[in-house]
């Protein structure tokens, strides 16, 4: 859709949750101090699990790459998380959806893009202390990151918004169905966190449910770009999980639209 | 030609009918009744493009649901509507980008933002070229007056202030059609006197055709050449708004003032008695017999005061709604 203006019409979206993403930083730091707290614990309870041993090994992570593991995970966690859901449900909920849907733009890429732009406020932030983080780690426990790794990280980041943007949009829309879903939120954010890979790497769950989990989107949104960045994913796996986690976003994609184009008659038909 | 069309469109809402208290809550979780609510039924009418319509009728009447539906919010369970030739519900973008609608129970507006960031949005949502965009706005803002509370978060703003900002961004895009559902709700006499103005200026210089609702009749009054009366979910009347008491002039209200205290039943025994406030009573009377009445009072009565005027408005659309008169 080439039409003059198109592109500047969401390049604005970007802008504004550029600009409430600064407007509300204090509580994305917030967020940032609210995951010192799950590192120190399970750094303490990994460094009892390993006891005396530094150099034996759990689940395939020896004590350091357990601990560049928690950091990191727990980073790009906060860094991902959405916020937007919260938004959809009330704008369904209170019938402000409805000057979305009287202006010529569409709601998705309304959501999407200004999404988007908050998280480039936020990457800016997070960066540095990913580069703090590593920076320590490396110092303390010899952690090494490299160059290729970086690149891969950042494109596998990107992967992850977008898929956790997507996996929100779905879950926010069951709103059109049911009015009170601020629990649904959080507890589906849990089962998301833990089947991403978010408190504890996958491998802890056992072979096959890490396996299986493997397969489904979660593991994209933290795992993976935390594995890549940790040089764990072998080279030969990284083209095949990057086709995987594409192939999710469009699924993924394709299901949020059949969703809310029944949501969007059913709240045409209902009202507000 | 008229520019927006509408056939017999109806709306339904189904809801469920639940018995009082817990074991009516019981029962709900198994077998619920359904209700069907006709809100809007078989409403048809046209309008021109430049008029200015009001729409009116008391709460519940079907207005805002017809003007959702209008602006392509809703759908309809059944009928046809054309604005501009398009049919609404489909919400081409052609067709968004060609109205607005503001309503007073809901901003439009991110309350987060400045207006002036929100207007500027706006530009690139309805893709306003920037030098039409900017005499617009500057046009808008002067008439306004507005500029010092552009950078104002929009929150921050008081409701007569917001909504002049709700009006403004509803404007920038030079919409063909603009449909307002209770413009000045809310707001005290000073701000919606400074709105009807502003709407009135506006209906001069825009040449927008627009759709009003109001619970107020003086922004009826003065902006409305014509009312829908709707009531039910049913037109009731569709005319100038002078016809509205000329349906009703067949009666007139005649007001007394007497020397002292009248017993209320001896007022009461009196034909077309309506009202009485210490030493004063309102009679409604038929035109045709307005003389004998004011003989057979002044008569019998010690009656210091008279004077015979026509329905008010508020009372005869208030008939209307109560389907009194015959449609206009």
């Amino acid at each position: 859709m080439a039409e003059p203006g198109f592109a500047g019409k969401y390049a604005k979206c970007v802008g504004t949750g550029f600009r409430a993403a600064l407007e509300y930083r204090v509580n994305f730091f917030i967020s940032v101090a609210g995951a010192i707290a799950p590192v120190v614990i399970q750094s303490a309870l990994w460094v009892v699990i390993y006891g005396d041993d530094p150099a034996s090994s759990f689940f395939g992570f020896t004590f350091q790459q357990m601990v560049a593991y928690t950091v990191i995970a727990q980073l790009v966690s906060r860094l991902v998380r959405t916020g937007f859901e919260y938004d959809v449900n009330w704008d369904i909920k209170s019938g402000s959806l409805d000057r979305y849907l009287v202006k010529p733009i569409g709601y998705f890429g309304f959501r999407l893009f200004s999404f988007i732009g908050d998280k480039i406020v936020q990457t800016i932030f997070m960066g540095v202390l990913l580069v703090l983080a590593v920076w320590v780690l490396a110092a303390a426990l010899g952690f090494a990151v490299s160059a290729g790794a970086v690149i891969l990280f950042v494109l596998a980041l990107a992967l992850a918004f977008i898929l956790n943007f997507l996996i929100f949009w779905c879950v926010a829309l069951v709103g059109f169905w049911l009015t009170e879903i601020g629990y649904l939120f959080e507890a589906v954010r849990i089962v998301i966190i833990a089947a991403s890979g978010g408190i504890l790497p996958l491998a802890v769950f056992g072979p096959r449910a890490s396996s299986f989990l493997s397969l489904l989107p979660f593991r994209f949104t933290i795992q993976f770009p935390t594995e890549i960045l940790a040089g764990r994913i072998p080279p030969s796996s990284v083209l095949p999980s990057f086709a995987l986690a594409l192939f999710w976003a469009l699924a993924l994609a394709a299901l949020g639209q059949a969703v809310w184009s029944r949501g969007i008659r059913r709240f045409a038909a209902v009202g507000s | 030609m008229s520019i927006i069309e509408v056939d017999r469109l109806c709306r339904d809402f189904s809801y469920y009918e639940k018995a009082e208290g817990l074991s009516g809550s019981f029962k709900n979780l198994f077998a619920r009744k359904t209700m069907i609510k006709k809100a809007v039924s078989e409403v048809s009418f046209a309008i021109d493009e430049g008029e200015t319509v009001g729409f009116l009728g008391p709460n519940g009447a079907g207005k805002t649901t017809t003007l959702k539906m209008l602006s392509g919010i809703m759908h309809p369970s059944s009928g046809e509507a054309r604005v501009m030739g398009f049919v609404p519900w489909q919400r081409r973008k052609d067709f968004r980008r060609r109205i607005s609608i503001v309503m007073g129970q809901r901003s439009q507006l991110w309350p987060d933002l400045p207006a002036l960031e929100s207007f500027d949005l706006n530009r690139a949502i309805y893709e306003i070229d920037r030098k039409e965009y900017r005499s617009t706005l500057d046009e808008l803002v002067e008439l306004f007056g507005i500029a010092e509370q552009l950078p104002v978060q929009v929150r921050r703003l008081s409701l007569g202030e917001r909504m002049k900002m709700e009006i403004v961004a509803a404007l920038l895009h030079r919409p063909r059609v603009l449909f307002l559902d209770e413009p000045t709700i809310g707001l005290d006499l000073i701000s919606q006197g400074t709105i009807r103005d502003l709407l009135k200026t506006l209906k001069g210089r825009f040449g927008t055709t627009v759709m009003l609702t109001s619970h107020y009749l003086s922004d009826i009054e003065d902006l409305c050449g014509r009312i829908i009366l709707i009531n039910h979910g049913v037109v009731v009347y569709d005319g100038p708004l002078s016809g509205v008491n000329e349906a009703l002039a067949d009666r007139k209200t005649v007001r007394l003032v007497f020397s002292e205290e009248l017993p209320e039943a001896r007022l009461a025994s009196l034909s077309g008695f309506r009202s009485r406030d210490k030493n004063s009573a309102v009679f409604d009377v038929e035109r045709a017999g307005v003389r004998a009445f004011s003989r057979r009072v002044l008569d019998e009565l010690p009656v210091i005061d008279l004077t015979i005027e026509d329905v008010p408005l508020e009372e005869g659309i208030a008939r209307l709604y109560r389907g009194e008169a015959p449609r206009g």
